[in-house]
Parts: structure tokens; C-alpha cells; sequence
């Protein structure tokens, strides 16, 4: 599965009729309590702008409210969100390819208790940093690499997202860090993060 | 499968930094707050209204019910005849008119407190006695301050009301999380109206809405529903 290979619902087949009688507010208001970080940094990380990652959560959860007849597998929750925020952030892409790579700042949107100033602007060089080579990994080695090195992901539940087997997941894994390696090398970044040592 | 960040490569050292500033990327709760109030999720604890009302039906609801009614009659008694808070003072903060229709059954669905500036702006209706107010009886039974009583009553100079020509004091900080909280049931009972396809009521609740919160987080949604409402 690639970012674009998803250019239908990628959550269709995980929709299956019957399998859960509709979503309510209380299950969808559990959904964003269980998953909110997960989608909010996910699309954060699969460059949608940061003043745009609200807007684009924000749907993700949407069609969970908007869609009728939406039935959803339980224990494929995570999956379905995964598939949405996809098409999503695609969109978001498409709409705005100049700001593929998100290197805004956003003091609003960061919550990391216990830094200094220095320090939280090191924070977000970096992220700004992560996300350019984020960018520059192959997009079918992209997807591995966020779910597994930047989420914490177990393998096998990438294998799961991804829908491919765990063998995949693996091959994928060491060539995107092979590329994320190389395109950090190339940037000469220590002398930038002293406040992160 | 080693993640890189359990990893102890020298080589890999700027790699973990970056990777990890990804990992601790969390969004602020305010953007979370705000999209449950868009979503209109606004009940913490899910509870509908019509759960509320099967519940009330059985025997435990209406001891509960009994139970916090009378703790808010004496509450309110109590509260009444200790201290006398000055009427601007609440009126201030107090939206001038609240559609008793709406309020309580957005009560019933968010699961959650109303306002606190509502309470100021309820009126007891004539015909039924309130339990909150002290009686015409009490009231006479009440002794009579002695003078040295009446003298320690007395307003001291830094008691008395500001006139006119004083500067209003600074406004005092605001609690961000509270006021969003409170802006959520402000949005929800928004929200109550529009479904409800209530325009007076609607457009009062909007009017008070902005003049209670100004600079407030939530006015596109409020202009999402009034859009709705057409």
C-alpha cells in the first residue's frame, strides 16, 4: 500500500455490513480520545501543514459522524482511521504541494512540558528537520518508516495497516532507514540540534 | 524488530534526536477540545437525553433527583441569607436572557453543569414559591443587628462601590481551559436551538455568546450554526 495507491476509500474493506450497528457519539467520542495523537501527528507527519493538521483531524473524525450506514469492524478501528487520515492528508497534499514539506512553527500546537525556549525551538527545528527527510524517503518505503521508527508501531501491527505481509514490512523498514540515514548524512545536521544533546 | 531509538549506534545519534522530536509531537489539548465542540460531542460522559430520562424513571433516579433537589434548595437558602452578592456584579458576567426551553435539555444531554452565569439569570416564576429564598417569616425572625453590629456592617471606604469617574480595574487573567470549557456548553446549547430550528432563541444565545466571550475560540462554529439554521 502507497500514499496513492488509496485514490478509493481505503477503509472499504474494512467496512463490512453488520459487523458493528452504527457509530455513536459515545463510541466516536472514544475513537478521538483513543486515537487523536495517533491521527493528529500521523498527518503532521505526512505533510499536512501544521495549520492545517486541526482541520484535517478534524475530518478524519468526521466521517465517522457524516457517513451513513458506516459500520466498522471491531478491533479495526485504528485501521479505519489509519485508511481515512490517508486519503486525507493526500488531499491536503494535493491542495497545497508547496507546503509539502511542514516547516512552520506553531508554538500553539507543541505540548512538551519541562523545556526551555532554546530548547522547544530545537524541538522544532527538528521536527522540521525529520519531516524534510521524512519526505525524501520513497513513498512506498514512507508509510513502514512512520508507522513503525516515529509511532513505535510493533511490526506486525504495521503488516496490518499495510495490509502486506510482515516479511515486506521489514524489507521496507531497512531500505527507508538506508535512505533516512543517507539524506541526514548529506544535510551536515549536528552543528543545527545543539540543544537537543 | 530494534527501533532506532533503542538503538545505541554513535552513528545513529543525530537519527534518534530527530526521530524522537517526531515521536513527542502531541497536539494541545485546545485543539482536541475544540474539535469535540465542532463535532458536536460536547457530553463528557455521554449521556443522552433520553438515557437521562429512562434513568430518572427508576426508582434510584428519583431518590437522586429528590435528593439533589432538596441539597440545592438548602444550598441556595443558605447561600441567600449568609451573603447577599451584588446584583452588578453578577450581571456582569450573567447572559441577559437564557431560553428556558433550551438550557435544560442541553443539561440533560451534555451530562454536564450548566453555566455558572446561568444561575444569575433564572427568575422563579410567580406562582410557584421558590425553595431558594428565605421566607417573608424568616426574614422577621431574623434579630436585629446591635449597634456595634451595625457599626462592623458598615461599608469602609474600600468597600464602597467605584464611582463613575474611577478607571475600571484590570481585567483579570483567564483561565484558557476553563473558558473553553465554558464556551463548549455555550456551543452546545447553540447547537440545541439550531436543531431545534429556534431562531429567537438561537440569535439571543449568539448575541449573549459574544458579548460573554468577545475574543471567544469558538465563534466559527457558532457562525457554522447559524448557517445551518438558514
Amino acid at each position: 500500500m502507497t500514499l496513492d495507491s488509496l485514490s478509493t476509500d481505503p477503509a472499504e474493506p474494512l467496512l463490512q455490513s453488520g459487523a458493528v450497528a452504527g457509530l455513536g457519539r459515545e463510541r466516536v467520542r472514544k475513537l478521538i480520545d483513543e486515537h487523536y495523537a495517533f491521527i493528529w501527528r500521523l498527518l503532521a507527519r505526512l505533510g499536512v501543514r501544521t495549520a492545517d493538521v486541526d482541520d484535517a483531524t478534524q475530518q478524519v473524525f468526521m466521517v465517522l459522524l457524516t457517513r451513513e450506514r458506516l459500520t466498522i469492524q471491531t478491533g479495526s478501528e485504528r485501521a479505519f482511521l489509519f485508511g481515512t487520515a490517508l486519503r486525507v492528508a493526500r488531499e491536503h497534499r494535493r491542495r497545497d504541494k508547496k507546503h509539502a514539506a511542514q516547516t512552520d512553527v506553531d508554538f500553539d500546537t507543541l505540548q512538551h512540558p519541562g523545556i526551555d525556549l532554546e530548547s522547544l525551538t530545537d524541538q522544532q527545528r527538528a521536527r522540521a528537520l525529520l519531516d524534510r527527510l521524512v519526505q525524501s524517503i520513497p513513498e512506498e518505503l514512507r508509510l513502514v518508516f512512520i508507522l513503525f521508527e516515529i509511532e513505535g508501531l510493533p511490526a506486525i501491527e504495521v503488516a496490518g495497516l499495510l495490509d502486506m505481509p510482515a516479511g515486506t514490512v521489514a524489507s521496507r523498514l531497512r531500505r527507508a532507514r538506508q535512505h533516512f540515514r543517507e539524506a541526514a548524512r548529506q544535510m551536515n545536521i549536528p552543528g543545527t540540534l545543539k540543544g537537543l544533546r | 524488530m530494534k527501533r532506532l531509538l533503542d538503538c545505541d549506534d554513535p552513528d545513529d545519534e543525530v537519527v534518534r534526536l530527530l526521530i524522537r522530536a517526531g515521536a513527542q509531537h502531541q497536539p494541545s489539548p485546545r485543539s482536541k477540545l475544540r474539535m469535540i465542540a465542532a463535532l458536536g460531542l460536547g457530553s463528557a460522559v455521554g449521556l443522552s437525553a433520553s438515557k437521562v430520562l429512562a434513568w430518572l424513571g427508576t426508582s434510584s433516579g428519583k431518590l437522586a433527583l429528590a435528593v439533589t433537589v432538596a441539597g440545592t434548595a438548602a444550598g441556595g437558602a443558605y447561600v441567600l441569607t449568609s451573603a447577599s452578592p451584588a446584583p452588578e456584579a453578577s450581571e456582569a458576567v450573567a447572559p441577559r436572557s437564557v431560553d428556558a426551553a433550551v438550557a435544560p435539555r442541553v443539561a440533560h444531554e451534555t451530562g454536564l453543569p450548566e453555566p455558572p452565569a446561568r444561575a444569575s439569570s433564572h427568575e422563579p416564576s410567580a406562582s410557584e414559591p421558590s425553595a431558594s429564598e428565605p421566607s417573608a417569616d424568616a426574614l422577621r425572625e431574623r434579630p436585629a443587628p446591635s449597634r456595634q453590629a451595625r457599626a462592623r456592617q458598615r461599608p469602609q471606604p474600600a468597600d464602597r462601590a467605584p464611582t463613575p469617574t474611577q478607571p475600571a480595574p484590570p481585567p483579570e487573567p483567564v483561565d484558557l481551559e476553563a473558558s473553553l470549557t465554558e464556551e463548549t456548553h455555550w456551543v452546545d446549547r447553540l447547537r440545541v436551538a439550531a436543531e431545534a430550528g429556534d431562531r429567537p432563541s438561537f440569535e439571543r444565545l449568539a448575541r449573549d455568546y459574544g458579548e460573554r466571550f468577545p475574543e471567544g475560540q469558538l465563534h466559527p462554529e457558532v457562525n457554522r450554526l447559524r448557517t445551518s439554521l438558514r
